[in-house]
């Protein structure tokens, strides 16, 4: 039995609008959350992902199934009751108390001694490395100060959980490197689980032991960031994590977890996937920088012919446009390493795609059209 | 091309002027005329302070400010309390007919002040409650609510939902939540509409002429009395104390923010 801090159970939470009627934010949710990891929701806008952390935090409460924080049932319990706290995408400092007054505001609402609250507000702005500044008034703070002000604030109350919605989206790119690497150091340092909700895939990877990809309502992945990236369950987690290769194949042969699938005359091998049988339409996706050109086909793995089009150096790789089976249009990455085994590739080269027998992933064929 | 210029330059100049001059003239021309020693408005003779220190005397005079200070006062405190509440229902919480309810509050904005004179009186009368101070007091409560809801309103609209959230999530209960966190972020809006509504209570004429009682009179109305046999330099005594009073007040709104903001970049 696994020790879930955060569950949810069949939950679901509809809003009424005036232009589309009823709309299911999050549609049947089954979530489970271990204590002390480091979770994401990750989706695009109106995937539901927002929805869900209010539900944890109790600003919604579900129309179906139940939420549970440490096993209790916390459905419909108010948000000032629950173990949890919350970093806002705007950060919703207090702008008419300073920036002490801000993180004392929860340890005051419990009724912690004066002496206590001086003491943990302290410690907890040396864990955001705001040392000193508590008489500052949260307004003449900058965006990354007032953010961990916000976390500091959350954090002090030594929460279950902490639940942190798209707190970098309003950070520049730099500052939001540094508050990654941040918050990572808080989460290991304090052991208390973490809940992010965020739009961006890299983010959700960096950061997270376990990511949940949502759509529409519904969760369509959850594993490690590994998982996700490396073994797509569907056609839009794999467009989600990163660029990929999509190729519209037919499975010919199903065999000891391996199967052979049709694109065309050629034959590939690729793993299995559960559910798809002989004879039936399916997809396989593929990784730009799983993707190996050669001027030999490479007898190991798959290979298939084709012809470079596109070249364009990257710094790091060099990103290959190639053109195989008629028209369609593979990309492929090459690391620039010192010594490159890879001869350089200029367009209008016949070449060689090669990827090995595990690289790619076999997907239910998709209705949009590669 | 450059000689049109300076010319419709020095044009809009000019037209400046005259509106300022159309505007304030007969306003500078009061206030000195309350210090001439003449007791026509016409000729100055000299300065006196001898009218203001006549209305010292003025025990009609000095009635109706009590009058008008009680009144001023006492709708404000009503008003201002109804219509923070009222600001806050509509903006916070999901009021039935909320649209409707909105533009109700609004409408005594538009409605021609004789208009709302008349039916707060109809309204005396077929209940039959006699005219006093009170009947005057709530005829302007009746009016106030609206200005101070709109000013409420919008200083609502300018605060982050999130920061209600925010104390909710830190173990503030609703009743914490509105005494720690909104009641402070309204209370700048509540302190306009306040100033604002006993402004506009003490200079009010038209609503209170319907509702007064006997010996309930307001400034206005005693100047208005007195005007008829003929206006004294008291009278323009009179109207420079209640100008002062009025820009006393404005002034103070304005210096209360210059603070607020001094004091938010201080840091």
């Amino acid at each position: 039995m696994d020790d879930w801090v955060v569950e949810l159970r069949g939950v679901t939470r509809q809003f009424i609008t005036r232009q589309f009627g009823t709309v299911k934010a999050v549609d049947q949710i089954d979530l489970g959350i271990r204590r002390g990891e480091f979770f994401s929701l990750l989706g695009p806008s109106g995937c539901g992902k927002t929805t869900t952390l209010r539900l944890i935090a109790g600003f919604e409460e579900p129309d179906n199934g139940q939420v549970f924080i440490n096993g209790e049932d916390v459905s419909v319990l108010p948000p000032f009751k629950r173990k949890v706290n919350t970093v806002f995408q705007r950060y919703a400092l207090f702008p008419h108390l300073d920036v002490f007054e801000n993180i004392a505001f929860g340890l005051r609402r419990s009724g912690t001694a004066d002496d206590v609250i001086e003491k943990k507000v302290r410690e907890s702005l040396d864990l955001v490395r705001l040392s000193n500044m508590e008489r500052r008034h949260v307004q003449s703070l900058s965006g990354g100060q007032q953010q961990r002000v916000a976390l500091a604030r959350a954090l002090v109350n030594e929460p279950e959980v902490l639940l942190l919605d798209e707190p970098m989206a309003a950070l520049d790119q730099k500052l939001r490197r540094e508050m990654q690497f941040e918050l990572k150091r808080i989460q290991k340092t304090t052991g208390i689980t973490f809940i992010l909700v965020t739009h961006d895939q890299e983010e959700a990877l960096t950061m997270s032991d376990s990511v949940a990809v949502l759509n529409t309502g519904h969760v369509e992945q959850l594993g490690t960031p590994r998982d996700i990236y490396d073994q797509p369950s569907s056609r839009f987690v794999a467009e989600f994590m990163g660029t990929s290769n999509f190729l519209p194949v037919r499975i010919s042969s199903v065999k000891n977890g391996r199967t052979t699938v049709k694109l065309s005359d050629l034959e590939f091998l690729v793993p299995s996937r559960q559910g798809l049988q002989e004879g039936s339409a399916a997809e396989i996706s593929i990784r730009p920088e799983r993707l190996r050109l050669t001027h030999e086909a490479d007898a190991t793995g798959n290979s298939m012919p084709g012809r470079v089009t596109d070249a364009v150096f990257m710094g790091a790789c060099t990103r290959f446009t190639v053109e195989v089976d008629g028209k369609r249009l593979l990309t492929a990455e090459h690391q620039n390493l010192a010594h490159s085994p890879h001869p350089d590739f200029t367009p209008g080269d016949q070449v060689w795609v090669n990827w090995g027998h595990s690289s790619a992933t076999l997907l239910p064929s998709s209705a949009v059209s590669p | 091309m450059s000689d049109t210029a300076t010319k419709s330059s020095w044009l809009l100049r000019f037209h400046v002027l005259l509106t300022y001059i159309f505007l304030y003239a007969p306003i500078i021309v009061l206030v000195i005329f309350s210090f001439n020693s003449d007791h026509r408005n016409a000729n100055w003779q000299g300065f006196t302070l001898h009218w203001y220190s006549n209305l010292m005397h003025n025990e009609a005079v000095q009635r109706a400010l009590f009058n008008s200070l009680k009144v001023g006062l006492s709708s404000t405190l009503i008003a201002t309390t109804i219509g923070s509440m009222a600001a806050l229902a509509l903006s916070r919480y999901e009021v039935p007919c909320h649209k409707l309810v909105g533009f109700l509050v609004f409408v005594p904005l538009v409605i021609p002040e004789i208009v709302m004179g008349i039916s707060i009186l109809t309204l005396y009368l077929s209940l039959s409650i006699p005219l006093s101070i009170y009947t005057v007091i709530f005829a302007h409560v009746a009016f106030c609510i609206a200005y101070v809801t709109i000013t409420v309103r919008s200083r609502l609209a300018g605060i982050d939902p999130c920061l209600e959230e925010a104390a909710a999530d830190l173990g503030a209960t609703r009743w914490a939540t509105f005494r720690l966190i909104t009641f402070p972020q309204m209370l700048p809006g509540i302190i306009s509409g306040a100033l604002l509504s006993f402004t506009l209570s003490f200079d009010d004429f038209v609503i209170t002429f319907f509702t007064a009682g006997v010996g309930s009179g307001t400034l206005p109305m005693t100047i208005h009395s007195m005007i008829r046999f003929g206006i004294t330099p008291e009278i323009n005594a009179i109207s420079t104390i209640m100008l002062t009073l009025s820009l006393t007040i404005m002034g103070g709104m304005r210096l209360y923010e210059q603070y607020r903001t001094r004091r938010l970049k201080a840091q």
